[in-house]
């Protein structure tokens, strides 16, 4: 039982880190909670239910284009939300963020009406199967081993590319980034692509798994933003770790204690991280 | 008329919550997302005590406004010691959470169903079953909440909290300790939250969960920043604008529930032209800082 809820969490962990990045990321270069990044999230599933199943699109090139949307969006977001509103107060950035944020959920429910639905065609995705007396679907074990290979494939491209290591140059000091030729404009642009793509990503497995609904990216990226907060925000093994802690407390919580508390738990975390701990498990030091 | 009073009283609820939040908002610079929670806490006492254990109106309206009072207290006392964007964020947490726990505590809550047939209010023995003689009722519940607000901003407490606003380390080098202000702060201001709340479930006499969401505190939180952070006044107008000028949806003849997501809509965009063209409100003075 217990290996059974382990996997269980690694599997919403999975999801969770996918979120924690672009939060991570985006404090990172912009020192700017994104509060819209849930609807980032949201925004890459539903894009995937038009492609997938209302116009009836190939799984392949729906994913690509639903991915590549997400993207998209968070680029959209900076321009309206954050661009223009650089030079002000940390609070107003946040605010903007809050109205982006409501405006999409509602846009998005009046076009699709607030009704969960599926994003499931093909039943076999969920037809569950069983490892060393663990069940697991296809899709959920398709959702560990691709929030762990984006990271890993992240991790590489901030270290060895020229984008990467602009993206890292301007989250460290960004007067002296733009001093040395970086256009800190774009790279924000860049961050924030990445981030809705990620986003995105985790919208489309964890909506294949639990079906979509307009509101689905409220929790969903507070428990990403707790995860990035958990890992130390601006660390992206941070954000990994931060989301597996949160997926296997929660599991093991539901599991031991009692599944009515299982949202409570995440809160909880949040607050004491940000009390006894507020530089995360890996953050750095200042 | 009767369609006019009622916009009347919703903007009426509306004014409670806009000038309540502001208390925490705009004196103490307390932003919180958790407004609609203690609104729901206040419903949800009332309900709770009058149509399912048959407590009388006014033991169960003053019991809930004091429970979410309470509540207000201990949401505040660990997450207070936050700032800005992590306090936002902590408060947004706790009020969707909420939500989900009123959707999940099923025993107590009826779940999704919600509370019906709450009972309506009554004064001296007479039932205030007509929008009329409620009316009476909430427009003294109004006039108390502005009164506490006004005597607030000229009191000592209240210019401690501007002081906390502006410079909190500053007060705690004179001396005060500013956590406290602000728990004490979110205490009232969860207290009228709840007095709204429990005239709101005698009113219409049906409550769920949905009503409580996170998109209530965005837009009650919109009305204090629309009006302007601070402001009295300002809280009272923008729970006007936007509760009263949506209206107008319904003559071009927009179906219900779609005018409802249009309205949202209008919210969002709203908060982030505010920040474009009048980051202090219409009638506000402080900036954001």
């Amino acid at each position: 039982m217990l290996a059974q809820f382990i996997t269980n969490g690694l599997i919403s962990g999975g999801a969770y880190s996918l979120i924690a990045i672009g939060y991570t990321m985006i404090y990172g270069i912009g020192k700017l909670i994104n509060f819209a990044h849930g609807e980032l999230y949201m925004g890459g599933a539903y894009c995937f239910y038009l492609f997938y199943i209302v116009l009836g699109w190939d799984i392949y090139s729906s994913t690509l284009l639903a991915v590549i949307a997400g993207g998209v969006l968070g680029m959209g977001l900076e321009r309206v939300a954050y661009r223009p509103f650089k030079g002000s107060s940390r609070l107003v950035p946040l605010i903007t963020t809050i109205g982006a944020s409501t405006f999409l959920r509602a846009a998005v429910t009046l076009l699709f009406d607030l009704n969960t639905k599926s994003l499931l065609k093909n039943a076999s995705f969920q037809e569950p199967f069983s490892i060393l007396g663990i069940n697991i679907t296809p899709v959920q074990g398709l959702t560990i081993v691709v929030s762990l290979g984006l990271m890993s494939l992240l991790t590489v491209v901030l270290k060895k590319t020229r984008v990467g290591k602009a993206i890292r140059a301007t989250a460290e000091d960004r007067a002296s980034a733009s001093y040395v030729g970086i256009d800190t404009d774009r790279i924000t642009s860049i961050t924030f692509a990445i981030g809705g793509l990620m986003a995105a990503v985790a919208g489309i497995l964890v909506g294949y798994d639990q079906n979509i609904s307009p509101n689905m990216g409220i929790l969903a990226g507070f428990k990403g933003f707790t995860a990035a907060v958990l890992g130390g925000i601006g660390s992206i093994p941070g954000a990994a770790l931060g989301g597996i802690c949160i997926g296997l407390a929660e599991n093991l919580g539901a599991a031991y204690i009692s599944s009515a508390y299982k949202d409570s738990i995440s809160f909880a975390m949040l607050v004491l991280v940000l009390l006894y701990k507020p530089r995360g498990i890996l953050g750095e030091k200042q | 008329m009767s369609y006019l009073l009622h916009i009347i009283i919703l903007v009426g609820f509306f004014s409670i919550l806009s000038v309540s939040l502001n208390i925490a908002c705009g004196y103490a610079g307390i932003l919180s997302l958790a407004h609609a929670a203690f609104y729901g806490i206040g419903a949800y006492a009332v309900g709770l005590l009058t149509a399912k254990a048959g407590v009388p109106f006014w033991p169960a309206f003053l019991l809930g406004s004091i429970i979410s009072c309470l509540f207000g207290l201990l949401v505040a006392i660990p997450t207070l010691r936050l700032k800005g964007d992590y306090l936002l964020i902590a408060t947004l947490g706790f009020g969707e959470i909420f939500r989900n726990s009123l959707i999940n505590w099923d025993a107590l809550t009826e779940g999704p169903r919600g509370i019906t047939a709450i009972p309506p209010a009554t004064l001296f023995g007479f039932r205030l079953a007509t929008d009329q003689s409620f009316f009476l009722l909430l427009f003294a519940c109004i006039v108390l909440c502005v009164g506490t607000s006004y005597l607030l901003k000229s009191s000592p407490f209240g210019q401690v909290l501007f002081a906390i606003a502006e410079d909190e380390d500053g007060v705690t080098a004179l001396g005060r300790n500013p956590v406290r202000f602000k728990v004490l702060t979110m205490g009232i201001s969860a207290f009228w939250a709840g007095v709204a709340g429990g005239l709101y479930a005698v009113y219409v006499g049906y409550i769920s969960p949905n009503i409580f969401s996170i998109n209530e505190s965005i837009l009650i939180f919109t009305m204090v920043l629309l009006g302007g952070l601070r402001s009295i006044r300002g809280s009272i107008l923008g729970a006007f604008v936007l509760i009263a000028l949506p209206e107008i949806m319904r003559f071009v003849g927009l179906p219900n529930n779609i005018a409802a997501v249009v309205r949202q809509m209008i919210y969002g965009a709203l908060l982030v032209l505010i920040m474009y063209f009048r980051p202090q409100g219409f009638l506000g003075t402080i900036r954001l800082r």
